[in-house]
């Protein structure tokens, strides 16, 4: 018993300097390259740490969009993304959601997602050809994804609402 | 599709975690084996075991818990994000990524050197052999030998041969063989002792968990965790078949007295004909090949207690079940 005890008294301390290193060496590659994915506290923290200009901003908000963004993840290297999530007024959670990524591959899963997709028609955004998909989310709120590329970036904003308003915030991001 | 684009794929990560997996896996191994003073070859050998078959199992069967595992979400919080340090570029030109990619394709190439060949070139001359040699049952040691062993014993070959060996076939036709010299030159309870070490490891290789785990190592040929790790394995492999030859002979002395008599006795190298450095190489190599005999020579004196030999078997389970909880948060 005395023994056992020993043991798992021991193996306590192994799993904990193992975790503390492993936290280190996550911290590390930031510390030396500060360019990877990271959570900023502001927009202008974000693009000052990244020195990358040509991020896109909403400049129209609808009422249920609650400014500052609640969640603000960049990355410059291997290639400049920004995500941005934005709680609402009236209701707790995200209700939207922008990612801006220098790569078609890159995937961010948003806490808006459409489970129930009922209708997806292209779309004209400013000359752009987009796509607009409509339906439900999760929790059977309406819910509308608007996706498109504007020169590098692959551009992707999801809202917890109809299209309509989702359309005039696409409409209103600039650099 | 780049490199970047490959290691993000399914097939890049599992490649990836699977290292990460292996390397976190062998270190909490390592270190438990020292915390539970583990001395019994068997569950340390199961502890090992881990570092084989955790890593080629976690990757699908956590992403299969949680399919956003791969997530930049999920990463964000995660324990340890290797994608961090794939994404790296040391001193501004050299990236990390390209770094792990040369380790394991070093890793695979010395699999295919040291492992492969030497593998199909044993195959393929043990089938050019047509008489494996004369039976040895009838030599009057043998017969001694085989005698005071219990349960199915092989058949034994003799060998014309003056040199110190003796070796075992596995599979559905497995046999001992000794050479002339070896058998000269051995005492009848050492013989026996030798026999029962080839038995064990004809017993041994009939285990389904050794076999499922060879072919896993297999399978994570590019992993260079894996490959040391497996080496250890076997290793601990002769210290299982030394304890199993005890059991059998109830003579720890007369096996100790063998491994020295047969591997005590090398020959120095003549680096005349070869290279200087072909010989420092192998005399390193028969340095730690000796080093490992002595310290079979030295556990087999020491004789631990049954109770140091049963410990172990809940730290095996705690170990597991940490490791497991760690690397699902290691993407």
């Amino acid at each position: 018993m005395r023994e056992s005890l020993r043991g798992l008294l021991s193996f306590a301390a192994i799993v904990l300097v193992l975790l503390a290193a492993l936290k280190l060496l996550n911290w590390a590659p930031t510390a030396l390259d500060p360019g990877g994915m990271r959570e900023y506290p502001s927009l202008s923290a974000a693009t000052a740490a990244l020195q990358v200009e040509d991020l896109l901003v909403p400049s129209y908000f609808p009422e249920q969009v609650r400014w500052p963004p609640r969640s603000i993840l960049a990355q410059s290297k291997p290639y400049p993304v920004l995500a941005v999530a934005y709680a609402g007024t009236r209701r707790d959670g995200v209700v939207l959601h922008t990612t801006q990524a220098a790569s078609a591959e890159f995937a961010l899963e948003s806490s808006i997602a459409l489970t129930t997709v009922r209708e997806i028609v292209p779309y004209d955004l400013n000359g752009r050809q987009a796509t607009l998909a409509v339906g439900l989310c999760s929790d059977g709120e309406p819910c509308s994804r608007l996706t498109w590329q504007q020169g590098r970036y692959w551009m992707k904003i999801e809202m917890v609402s109809s299209p309509f308003e989702l359309i005039r915030i696409a409409e209103s991001m600039r650099p | 599709m780049n490199l970047l684009d490959f290691l993000n794929s399914y097939a890049g990560m599992y490649l990836v975690q699977s290292f990460v997996h292996s390397l976190i896996t062998a270190i909490v191994v390592d270190r438990s084996i020292y915390a539970w003073r583990i001395v019994n070859p068997l569950i340390m050998q199961r502890f090992r075991l881990l570092v084989i078959l955790l890593p080629i199992l976690s990757f699908p069967l956590f992403q299969w818990i949680d399919p956003e595992r791969s997530s930049v979400a999920f990463r964000l919080g995660a324990l340890f994000d290797s994608s961090r340090w794939l994404n790296l570029e040391l001193f501004g030109m050299l990236p990390v990524r390209l770094l792990f990619v040369g380790v394991l394709l070093v890793t695979g190439l010395v699999f295919l050197l040291q492992e492969v060949i030497p593998l199909l070139r044993h195959t393929l001359l043990s089938r050019r052999v047509a008489a494996p040699g004369t039976r040895a049952e009838t030599h009057e040691s043998v017969a001694q030998a085989l005698a005071g062993l219990d349960g199915e014993t092989p058949a034994v070959y003799l060998m014309e041969d003056d040199a110190f060996t003796v070796l075992s076939t596995t599979g559905s036709d497995s046999a001992i063989f000794l050479s002339t010299g070896l058998l000269e030159a051995l005492r009848p309870t050492q013989v026996q002792a030798a026999i029962a070490h080839e038995i064990a490891h004809i017993r041994r290789s009939r285990r389904p968990l050794l076999v499922m785990a060879y072919l896993f190592r297999m399978l994570m040929f590019l992993n260079p965790v894996v490959l040391l790790e497996f080496r250890r394995i076997v290793q601990e492999e002769e210290n299982i078949c030394d304890d199993m030859a005890v059991s059998m002979t109830g003579n720890p002395q007369a096996l100790a007295d063998t491994l020295r008599r047969v591997y005590g006795s090398t020959e120095e190298p003549a680096d005349t004909e070869r290279g200087k450095l072909a010989a420092v190489s192998e005399a390193l190599e028969d340095y730690s090949h000796r080093l490992l005999i002595e310290k079979r020579i030295e556990r087999l004196m020491e004789a631990p207690s049954a109770e140091a030999m049963n410990r172990g078997r809940l730290g095996w389970v705690i170990t597991a079940a940490a490791v497991v909880a760690i690397n699902y948060y290691v993407v």
